[in-house]
């Protein structure tokens, strides 16, 4: 890994490599979960549709064609309270092409271009974009109850962190969009910008000069403000929430969710991956075996950890009127983990599946890029090696340990109007 | 063991091709550097097949739903189930069934070989019992009713049946929760042993890994196993005639949705193709669907700055060996302006496909497949489809190089008539409009 401070609060982080048949270039731009949060999902949007020197969608895209199908994503992400927004490029390498020896130097001036200098009409972002990405953003806020699975575990999040930044959807409320318009959405782009901390990752074969060189536009003229911690939601809870709400659907998703408060490279981060495992990871785990394979309830159903928020979310599709039943199922599966009631043989298996998880992490650019930058939110350096050791030093009794600490505090069930 | 084995290069990594001595075809791709490697078992089985006949047999009538079903089916051996085994070694384990072929694959970081005999194991060794058909009975009911919650699935769904009136594609791949009722442990021995025969299978291996060795651990597994029964011969899938227009103009479900969920396709029949000829239809589809509705297209440009489409708008074309379709779906608060437009550019298909145009898709699906050669998930997927259309995956590369323009607008002339065409709309309670 080769890291360049390129000054005023930008930073190149490169990891070489020569397996890839691609070169990826990510932007990393941090905020708080907090009232910009809005602005900036649709600055995501605004500024993928035009840049100053390709001020349209057609020439943006035309130009992303020409080089060799370069693809350019913008989303954001929650973690813990951090808002990130994610600029992303990837080009192919030109080892493996006739005649484009410069690509990925063109394809991070591209993205520089898309991130620092957008489509403008004076000085103002193209109104006419603001417009569209204001109504796609209504819509798009719309439609996340379309898939049910998705829609159940955020509808779980809302309940049980409400009152708490972690609460809040990413992708900003449909209440604020009709008070932005293209003046207050430029001032606010121009201020986070200017201030907020910027990471350029880059995975793939490439030279780190050029690469510095090309990446140094995104530094200029800024500030930098200072770079964030993330926070995490309390670990504590009171009483267990129960919220059951009705729509037209033929299968019932159940989520359920569990305050832990182990968070990344913090003590007990990787007993409670191993826990999260045996419970529902894994089609060996507790659940997978006994919900789907015995009982033969769900197509599916599992467990996983968010070790960001240090919050364990259980999640499964199964019959209307079988919620309660298998609500209680989870709570009693959580018990036996608790209780030290499982395998020596079930630890090392949730091991062995977390390793392979992160070994695998190894052969994807995007997934090494973004393990690496949320682990140093939470002020630790992700080392892959280092991981697996603590992964594979989680003993039985670690195990128990992190489900006591499992504190049931919310049951979502979404459901149909007729049962059965 | 002694057959020649056919070595080409796609893209930089090396692709070797044998048959076995089972008749079972072998492809390794070779990923040095990676961590992660693949392998995938298939069977040229899919719900395509529901209906078919073997030699000097009549023809044979099967539930809706009944590969889908095998592959759950078969994941329950003697010795336990794979899902769980495979995944006590910390690998990936799943299996798929598709319109016409069905596999299994898994992936791991350590271990290969041993799970690599533990797969084509499962693969050759059936175990159907009364208890394992009832549980995944209720497994699947799950799954149905997960994809009926599904509006993308139900609009394409939707969108087959109204575009074909008898051929399988119109009715899902997992059947129906009442057709799955008529699944018994003898119908699935019975397709087991029609459809998994050697030479009806394939293995495909992607990764760091050594390829005598995966051969010889391949010959080994199909050896132990031979084909069961006295049958000889290939099951050849037993179609109704499908030509004609549209089976219905449009069809509409309402669901709970954010917005209007709209496709337009358009319906193709052809006669039975298969090798070159498929994978060359398969390309033109690639290079017609990107032309007309790519993101650099004038037609997306259009629709999208007046707001008719967003990110969720797509296009694509797919391509069997006797039917195809051309569809475009969006997410679209005017549904009638959107479907409109389509109509319009399908009117004018032909002359508005330019050289320009051309050369700037030809370039991009050289960086797709540069991408799609990261992942040996991805490699081993290209492998099968190319495997399916009796083809090999280096050969479906040159295929898409040897496309003209010429090809492209014949292409448009054939696909785009008014009379193959029907719309399929998932809409919200609520939504007043008309379509």
């Amino acid at each position: 890994m080769i890291a360049r401070d390129l000054g005023n609060g930008t930073r190149l982080v490169i990891v070489p490599s020569a397996k890839f048949k691609t070169v990826s270039v990510r932007v990393h731009l941090q905020a708080g979960m907090d009232g910009g949060r809005t602005c900036r999902s649709l600055l995501a949007a605004v500024l993928t549709r035009g840049t100053r020197t390709f001020p349209d969608m057609t020439a943006l895209q035309r130009r992303l064609d020409d080089l060799y199908g370069a693809v350019l994503g913008a989303d954001t992400h929650k973690i813990a309270d951090v808002q990130l927004t994610a600029f992303t490029l990837s080009a192919a390498d030109p080892r493996f092409l006739a005649d484009a020896p410069e690509l990925p130097a063109q394809a991070a001036a591209l993205l520089g271009e898309v991130v620092r200098e957008p489509a403008r009409e004076g000085r103002l972002l193209v109104p006419a974009y603001v417009a569209t990405e204001k109504e796609n953003l209504r819509r798009l806020l719309r439609s996340q109850k379309d898939f049910k699975a998705g829609y159940a575990a955020l509808r779980l999040g809302e309940i049980m962190f409400a009152g708490e930044p972690h609460g809040r959807n990413e992708l900003g409320d449909a209440e604020d969009i009709d008070g932005i318009d293209a003046a207050r959405l430029s001032a606010h782009y121009d201020e986070w910008i200017r201030t907020a901390p910027l990471d350029v990752l880059v995975a793939g074969d490439v030279d780190a000069d050029a690469m510095a060189t090309a990446c140094a536009a995104f530094a200029r003229g800024r500030a930098g403000g200072p770079r964030r911690a993330a926070h995490p939601p309390r670990p504590e809870c009171g009483a267990v929430r129960t919220v059951y709400e009705e729509d037209d659907v033929r299968q019932a998703r159940l989520a359920m969710g569990f305050r832990h408060g182990a968070v990344i490279g913090g003590a007990g981060h990787a007993a409670a991956e191993v826990a999260s495992g045996m419970l529902g990871g894994f089609p060996h785990s507790k659940l997978f075996r006994r919900v789907r394979e015995k009982e033969s309830m769900a197509y599916s159903v599992g467990s996983a950890y968010d070790a960001a928020a240090g919050v364990l979310a259980v999640s499964a599709g199964i019959a209307a009127d079988a919620c309660e039943r298998t609500a209680a199922m989870v709570r009693e599966a959580v018990g036996e983990l608790a209780r030290g009631e499982f395998e020596e043989d079930d630890v090392r298996a949730a091991q062995a599946g977390i390793v392979r998880r992160a070994r695998s992490a190894g052969d994807v650019p995007a997934s090494m890029l973004v393990q690496r930058y949320v682990w140093s939110l939470f002020g630790a350096q992700y080392d892959e090696d280092e991981w697996v050791r603590a992964v594979q030093s989680v003993t039985g009794a670690d195990v128990a340990a992190a489900a006591q600490r499992l504190r049931l505090d919310t049951v979502y069930c979404l459901r149909g109007k007729e049962r059965g | 063991m002694g057959e020649r084995v056919r070595r080409e290069t796609l893209c930089g990594d090396e692709v070797r091709t044998a048959r076995l001595e089972c008749g079972a075809a072998l492809v390794a791709v070779a990923k040095p550097g990676f961590v992660r490697s693949h392998a995938a078992v298939a069977a040229r089985y899919g719900s395509f097949d529901r209906t078919f006949r073997l030699p000097g047999l009549p023809v044979r009538e099967t539930p809706a739903g009944i590969a889908h079903f095998l592959e759950h089916a078969l994941f329950e051996g003697r010795g336990g189930n794979a899902l769980e085994l495979f995944s006590r070694r910390g690998s990936l384990i799943n299996a798929a069934t598709s319109y016409r072929v069905t596999s299994y694959y898994f992936t791991a970081v350590a271990d290969f070989m041993p799970q690599l005999a533990m797969l084509l194991g499962f693969v050759r060794a059936p175990h159907f019992t009364d208890a394992s058909v009832a549980k995944e009975r209720g497994i699947i009911g799950q799954e149905i009713g997960m994809y009926d919650d599904m509006p993308d699935d139900v609009r394409r769904r939707l969108l087959m049946g109204a575009l074909f009136a008898r051929h399988p594609i119109g009715t899902h791949i997992a059947g129906t929760r009442a057709s799955i009722e008529q699944v018994t442990p003898g119908l699935l021995d019975e397709c087991f042993d029609a459809f998994y025969r050697p030479e009806n299978m394939v293995l495909i291996a992607a990764g760091d890994l050594d390829f005598d060795a995966v051969r010889s651990a391949a010959e080994n597994a199909f050896a132990a196993a031979p084909p069961r029964g006295s049958c000889a011969g290939a099951p050849a899938p037993v179609f109704e005639d499908e030509t004609g227009g549209a089976a219905e103009r449009c069809v509409s479900r309402r669901m709970p949705v954010g917005c209007p969920k709209i496709a337009v396709g358009y319906k193709e029949t052809r006669s039975a193709e298969e090798g070159a000829a498929l994978l060359a239809r398969e390309c033109e589809s690639d290079f017609l669907c990107e032309m007309m509705f790519g993101r650099g297209s004038s037609f997306f440009a259009r629709l999208y700055e007046e707001g008719i489409i967003d990110e969720s708008f797509h296009a694509h074309g797919a391509v069997f060996p006797r039917i195809g379709y051309v569809a475009a779906a969006a997410d679209t608060p005017r549904p009638a302006d959107f479907i409109a437009a389509v109509e319009d550019a399908a009117a004018r298909a032909a002359d508005s496909l330019v050289e320009e145009d051309f050369a700037r898709a030809r370039r991009k699906f050289e960086g797709e497949m540069l991408r799609r050669c990261n992942s040996p998930e991805s490699l081993a997927g290209m492998c099968l489809g190319a495997w399916v259309d009796g083809a090999g995956v280096v050969e479906s590369w040159d295929a898409l190089r040897r496309v003209t323009l010429d090809d492209v607008r014949a292409r448009a002339r054939a696909v785009f008539a008014p009379e193959g065409r029907a719309v399929a709309a998932v809409l919200p309670h609520e939504w007043e409009g008309r379509l």
